[in-house]
This record gives C-alpha cells, structure tokens and sequence, in this order.
C-alpha cells in the first residue's frame, strides 16, 4: 500500500462524513481536496514515520486510557485549589450561580436539545477556564475583609 | 423572562466576565487564550441570533487567527504586561471612559432587544433576499447570494482592503521576511515537545482540508472564501509554529505569497471584465450562462469565492511571516 493512500483514505472519510451534499461537482471537488492536502502534507514533512505509525495502528495508543483519566483530573485538582482560596460562602455563591445558570439552561425549552448540551458544554469549559481568575479576584477581595479561606493551597501548584 | 432571553443574559454575562479577566490579568499568554474564548462565546451569541455565517467568521477569525497572531506576537515580545504608573493610566482611563460613554449613547440608538419592526425586519429588501434569492441566484445560502452576487461589489472591496494590507505590511516589513535567519527566541521544536509535534502533525492536514471544505460548501451552508482562507493560513501558521519559521518559509515562498496575494484580486476583478466583455454588467454572472442564469451565478460566485479565499490566505500568511521574522528581543 501506498505510504500516502491511508492518510489520504482518513481524509477522504472525513470529507465524506462533513458533507451533506454529494453532488457530482462537490464530490470532485473533495477528491481533488484531499489529492491536493495528502500530497501537501507530505511535502512538507508532516506525513512521516510518527504521524504513518499513527494511521497505520488500529489500536488506540497505549497511553491514551491514563492521559484521559489524568488531564481532566489535573483540571479539576486546580479548580478546587482555587476554590479552597475563597471562604466558604463565597464557594456557595459561586457554585449557586454556576447551577443557576444550568438550570436556565436545561429550562430553556425554546431551544433544540442539542443546542442546550452545546451551550451547558461551553459553559462548563469556561467554567474550567476561568475559575482560577474568578477565584483569585474573589480571594483578594475577601482577605480584604478579612474573611478566612478553607485552605491556602496555592503554593503547591505555583 | 423568556428562556432564550436568559441565555442571552448568561451568555452576555459569561462576555462581560471575560473581558473584565483580560483587562486585569497581566499574564498575556492567559489573556491571549482568554480572547480566544470571548470571541468563541461571541460565536455562540451570534449562532443563537441565526446570523451562524457571522459566527462561522467570528470563530475562524476572533478564536482561531487572531490568537494564533497573539501567540506568536507573544513568542517576540514578554509574556507579562507591564505595569503602568497611576498618573500615566489615568488619561487612559479617561479615554476609556469617554469612548464607553459614547458606545452607551450611541446605543440608544439601537433599536430594542428582538423588536419585530426594526428597519432590518420590515425593509422590502430582505423580502426580496430571503424569498427571491433561491430563484435568481439559485443556492441554499442566501448569505453567500448576498454578499458574492446582489452585493458583489462590496465584496470586491472588502478583499481590495485585505489586498491592500497585505500590500502596506509587506512593504513596510517585507525586507525582513525572507532574508532573515531565524530569529534566535524562536525555537523549531523539532528535538523536544514530542506530543505537541505528533499533535500539529495530525492537526494541520485535517485543518487544510477543512478550509478547503469550507471553501467550496459555502454556497450550500455556513463559510466562503473568507473564512476559508482564516482557516487556511491558520494551518500554515500553526506549522511555523511548531516547526520553525524557516522551515515554513523554505516550503512557502514569499515570492509565491506575492503572487497569490494579487492573484487572488485579479481573479476576482477578472470575473467582472469577463462579465462585461460578454455584454453584461460588472460581475453580472448570468452572462456566463445566458440560458440558464442560475447556473451562470453558481460559476460567477465558485471564481470569485476562489478569488476571496486565495488573497484571504496569502495576506494573512504574510502578515504572519512578517511580522514573525522581524525577531525583536527585548529584555
């Protein structure tokens, strides 16, 4: 087999799967797409031995099962850091909010399901994003208070 | 309060949230990656006004080009702000506070929060677009008929000003561009970060590809040449990043950059002599099939779009490419 048919058989697929029109033009169009990106790629160097080894493979690489587990692990151990910051009625206010604006969400039946999960989604991820910044500003504003947090355990992830 | 008002409300507050973060925050990387974010929250505002082309355009350009620019601005300069002393911040503060001022007045303006009879609601135009356009021009995507046929003038000169940029940068920075070595703060990762290197390497052709999808679906469902070519230089910038900017430039010329940047406008612009020296108007596409208009648009609009998408992709590669290989290092 071509080194270059598989990575231009996975385009292709993904061409294939995007569209939803299969017009003769378009369908021309796609072969010549993935022709020119195939071709493209590995000119350029990022068709390779690391990347061939990868379409070649059938099996998921071996790591893929502990780095799933780990990164959303590592995200969440940070957030509940920065939330540790805070004093507690600040986490409830936080989290209230946070539930909220789901509950509108997940109300809002105006709106297609799909959308909904989109939107919950997204929310969550600036939610991820976001927390640590959210939560310094509050800390800052409670020591200024005077108002003690549940733990300091900034230092450990400085 | 109805639900769909309330998520423009959580949305709208999730925005002004962001852009309160960006402002305090001195990390410039976070801040990079938080723009990213307010301008995918904008997309989503965007996608539940139904203006999903506007969002596609906000996404591909807000969150993914101007990011990628951030980032690599941010590889030639610090990553953290500097601090600005009180007395030279408050006439920024007052800038500041006299333009929001004007914003706020001039929203007044504005007519109200999904009012049914705004200009944009009754006009006879947007009648004619929405019931006409799939007779006369003949595609599914009536923004694609908008901006590429009834407005293709517009359009025209839209790209004329991103030719026109592309233009100005690289006669302002175009000696730098292809002469240079690289500059030394730029590290090629090719002997270290394995993952992210396997990661571009899987991303890049599927981005390419995606552009081209892109390019070439606009007339049926969200994109065009605009977007399109966003999504292209993307790919390519995202390859200088990670693979170094010389070996970006070693595989793209600045020489065919040049080229493309004009071909692409004169692609366009020769659309519209053709259009003429066969008896029509200016970008009138119907004189390429005078017995069957609609498919004489479909070709009018695919060459112009190709047009759009080829200037798009060239300005912003070049754009990149320059203002990358200036290699400052400040200390």
């Amino acid at each position: 087999m071509s080194p270059m048919l598989s990575p231009a058989a996975i385009l292709g697929a993904s061409w294939l799967m995007l569209a939803g029109h299969h017009t003769r033009f378009l369908l021309s169009a796609g072969a010549a797409s993935v022709l020119l990106v195939a071709g493209l790629s590995r000119r350029i160097g990022i068709i390779d031995d690391e990347t061939g080894h990868l379409c070649r493979n059938r099996r998921p690489p071996p790591f893929g099962p502990w780095i799933s587990r780990q990164t959303p692990a590592s995200i969440v151990s940070r957030e509940i850091c920065s939330l540790r910051t805070l004093p507690p009625a600040y986490v409830i206010g936080v989290g209230g909010a946070g539930l909220v604006v789901i509950g509108l969400i997940l109300r809002s039946e105006g709106l297609p399901a799909l959308l909904r999960l989109i939107l919950i989604m997204l929310f969550m991820l600036f939610t991820l994003f976001t927390t640590p910044t959210v939560a310094r500003v509050l800390a800052q504003s409670a020591r200024k208070a005077g108002l003690k947090p549940i733990h300091d355990c900034r230092e450990r992830y400085r | 309060m109805s639900s769909l008002l309330a998520i423009n409300v959580a949305l709208f507050t999730i925005l002004a949230i962001t852009g309160m973060a960006i402002a305090r925050m001195r990390q410039l990387y976070a801040a990079a990656m938080l723009s990213g974010l307010f301008s995918l929250t904008s997309a989503c505002i965007f996608v539940l006004h139904d203006a999903v082309d506007v969002a596609f355009t906000e996404a591909a350009v807000g969150a993914g080009m101007t990011t990628v620019l951030f980032l690599g601005t941010l590889g030639l300069t610090r990553a953290r702000e500097k601090t600005t002393p009180p007395r030279r911040s408050l006439p920024a503060l007052l800038v500041a506070l006299a333009t929001g001022a004007l914003l706020i007045y001039a929203s007044i303006d504005l007519p109200n929060f999904a009012a049914a009879d705004t200009p944009v609601q009754t006009h006879p135009l947007t009648e004619r677009y929405l019931e006409t356009s799939i007779e006369e021009i003949g595609m599914p995507n009536v923004v694609t008929s908008v901006l590429a046929s009834y407005r293709g003038y517009d359009t025209f000169g839209e790209v004329a000003v991103i030719f026109t940029a592309g233009i100005a940068v690289l006669m302002l920075l175009g000696h730098h561009a292809g002469t240079r070595p690289e500059p030394q703060n730029r590290t090629p990762l090719r002997d270290g970060q394995h993952v992210l290197r396997v990661v571009a390497k899987l991303l890049i052709p599927f981005i390419l590809l995606f552009a081209l999808y892109v390019q070439f679906h606009g007339d049926f469902g969200p994109g065009g040449g605009f977007q399109a070519g966003v999504i292209l230089a993307s790919g390519v910038i995202l390859y200088a990043l990670v693979f170094g900017l010389g070996a970006a430039r070693q595989e793209i010329s600045m020489q065919v950059l040049r080229q493309l940047v004009a071909a692409g406008l004169m692609l366009y612009g020769g659309v519209g002599i053709a259009t003429m020296l066969l008896g029509g108007a200016f970008l009138d596409y119907n004189r390429f099939a005078p017995s069957d208009p609609a498919h004489g648009q479909h070709l009018g609009i695919l060459l112009i779009e190709l047009g759009v998408g080829i200037t798009v992709s060239a300005a912003m590669i070049v754009l990149f490419f320059c203002f990358a290989g200036r290699g400052i290092i400040r200390k």
